[in-house]
């Protein structure tokens, strides 16, 4: 969190400060920057989150998921070609939650859709435990914006989806009835999706992705068009999925405190072109809570790094 | 849904309504020009009012009785009183048509025969009109079956696969341009039996238009539906039959309900240009020999025939497209 501090109004020499004093300057009231605001809240609160042991658990697993140098030009061949991706560099390791995170624009969808294989980078390569990718595959699981169910296909049948295609229906049927109760779907097994709420089609969309047991689940905003109450309960249950059945998830979303609440690290895209600006461990223990000081702490660090903060107001006096 | 008002005035009013267009039968005396009232004359159309008023009976008893019974079943009791008016309505023209015809000869038979001639016609010649019936619908049902299979044929391998597309697209928009009678000629006489020249002219009604929606309907299927069946696991088949197809059940079912208009008119066209059988050999038939009560009671018959076969047509499409309950109204 120490890129922050400098330039800030705070860092400026105290030197230079009582030399413009003595000139008869009139003093002038500093904001408090993000160090000093940490210093008091360690003091209150007991030491910030980077000050303890790491609750990365990662850092030995396997790399599952391999992106190297990848870019990606729409229309390539056209003057207004758009470059959606530029050098990029990402490693997921197996069992871990990652999220990209960046505003619209940055690339973040077609780099998970590359990891799909429902698109192809003009250069650089990705590898899926050590495979290149060469086309989508049941093994990497898609959960799609809106859902992307079939409307007229039950609830059931939207999550057998998976079994049918691969044709491994008549053999693991019993799956469904566990992953519908596993998705707390219990009671709509014969509903339409128009039928059912938002927060449950993507429940349903999520079992059918998690059905075909994926190394990794893609997750592309699932979430975006939920209320906070249904998007809040979709993030439990997504976690429990993913401790449930240890799998590795990659996650989409423009919601800084959905990265947060479900992340191990937190990927930060910038747009025009898209690339990866930074990469965060977040070192915050599970459960997590919303309103924990280190969360708040690691969301602000993170609306800054988006320029999302906005201005802080001016206090009125100084302690 | 049942907004009219809900008043039992107005269905003692359509109930009465039928009273009166039966008093109308019964009491005001037929004015034949050129004839003193009762005289006995010649004439070669049935004019026997004993069934015109058993229908009229029948249906103002149906409604009274239907009166104390709606107490039990309160959605058949808005259904009546919403109807009411319109019920009211139709005895009313009931009325007017037989005074206008039968009793005044305002409107001069053959060529406007009143309700009492159709009614008397239609029971006594029941056997007849059944045989033409089942003529037309065996045509009509034979040939939308094969149009809709040969379109839905077509229409997945013009949906599916670019080739078929470059090489029938063409053929089929040229037969869907020109309309179906126009090869009536040619179909009559390189076509033998007559039967097989109108199948043939049924399924050219239909080809297009069913194939062109299952097309449209697979074309316009989302590009996400796709990836997601592609990301479980799926291969091209499966998304044929469990993605495009599916998708495009809506649109096939829209071009098999103008299929079905469309075989309707070819249907009766052919019937009367070249056929020995069917409702609309029937009404060209009746023509010639100037009994046109037999081209109205056809008429009436071909709207209760056509109506089954459009509610059945209804029927299946609602199962089919049982997903869709809720989703589009």
């Amino acid at each position: 969190m120490s890129a922050v501090a400098e330039g800030q109004p705070g860092a400026l020499d105290k030197q230079d400060e009582l030399d413009a004093l003595s000139r008869g300057a009139k003093r002038r009231v500093p904001s408090l920057s993000p160090t000093q605001a940490e210093l008091i809240d360690a003091a209150i609160y007991g030491a910030p989150n980077a000050q303890r042991a790491s609750v990365y658990a990662f850092a030995d697993a396997p790399v599952l998921i391999d992106v190297k140098h990848v870019e990606r030009i729409y229309n390539a061949d056209s003057e207004n070609y758009t470059h959606a991706l530029h050098d990029v560099s990402l490693q997921v390791r197996e069992g871990e939650f990652v999220s990209l995170i960046g505003p619209s624009g940055c690339g973040k969808t077609t780099l998970l859709r590359l990891i799909a294989g429902l698109d192809f980078p003009e250069e650089g390569q990705l590898t899926v435990s050590g495979k290149v990718v060469a086309g989508s595959s049941y093994e990497r699981g898609y959960v799609f914006q809106q859902g992307a169910l079939y409307p007229w296909s039950t609830v059931e049948g939207n999550i057998a989806t998976g079994l049918k295609a691969r044709g491994v229906y008549g053999k693991q049927k019993h799956r469904v009835a566990e992953f519908i109760e596993m998705v707390g779907l219990q009671g709509f097994e014969k509903s339409f999706p128009h039928e059912v709420s938002g927060g449950m089609a993507q429940r349903v969309a999520i079992a059918r992705a998690l059905i075909n047991e994926p190394k990794v689940l893609l997750l592309d905003e699932p979430m975006g068009a939920l209320d906070a109450f249904t998007r809040i309960e979709l993030q439990d249950k997504l976690l429990d999925l993913w401790k449930r059945l240890s799998s590795t998830m990659v996650l989409v979303t423009h919601d800084v405190d959905e990265a947060i609440y479900l992340s191990d690290r937190i990927v930060i895209m910038t747009p025009r072109p898209g690339q990866i600006s930074e990469t965060i461990t977040v070192e915050l223990g599970r459960p997590r809570a919303r309103n924990d000081i280190d969360f708040i702490h690691l969301r602000t660090t993170i609306l800054e790094k988006l320029h999302l903060a906005g201005e802080k107001p001016e206090p009125e006096f100084r302690i | 849904m049942f907004w009219k008002p809900q008043s039992r005035v107005w269905y003692a009013v359509a109930v009465a309504g039928f009273g009166i267009a039966l008093a109308v039968s019964f009491f005001v005396p037929a004015n034949i020009p050129g004839f003193a009232p009762g005289e006995i004359h010649s004439i070669d159309y049935p004019i026997d009012p004993t069934n015109y008023r058993i229908v009229l009976a029948a249906v103002a008893v149906v409604m009274v009785a239907l009166y104390p019974l709606s107490y039990f079943f309160p959605t058949l009791r808005k259904r009546l009183f919403h109807k009411a008016q319109f019920v009211f309505a139709g005895a009313l023209t009931l009325m007017l048509w037989d005074l206008l015809t039968s009793k005044l000869f305002v409107l001069r038979p053959p060529y406007f025969p009143g309700p009492v001639s159709i009614l008397a016609y239609i029971p006594s010649n029941w056997f007849n009109l059944l045989s033409h019936v089942g003529a037309s619908s065996r045509l009509f049902i034979g040939g939308l079956l094969l149009g809709t299979i040969a379109g839905i044929g077509t229409g997945i391998l013009i949906g599916w696969f670019r080739q078929w597309f470059y090489w029938l697209f063409p053929i089929l928009k040229f037969t869907g341009v020109v309309p179906a009678t126009a090869w009536m000629p040619i179909a009559t006489v390189l076509l033998k039996p007559a039967p097989v020249a109108m199948t043939f002219l049924l399924v050219i009604a239909s080809w297009f238009i069913i194939s062109f929606m299952m097309a449209q309907g697979m074309e316009s299927t989302p590009k996400a539906l796709y990836e997601v069946s592609e990301t479980l696991g799926a291969k091209r088949s499966y998304q044929l039959f469990h993605v495009a197809i599916p998708h495009a059940l809506p649109s096939i079912f829209t071009g098999i309900s103008t299929a079905t208009a469309m075989s309707l008119l070819t249907l009766v066209a052919a019937e009367m240009m070249g056929a020995t059988a069917g409702l609309g050999y029937f009404i060209n038939y009746s023509k010639t020999f100037n009994k046109w009560y037999q081209v109205y009671a056809a008429i009436i018959i071909m709207f209760i025939a056509f109506s089954i076969i459009l509610a059945v047509i209804e029927r299946i499409k609602q199962y089919a497209l049982r997903w869709q309950k809720g989703l589009v109204s």
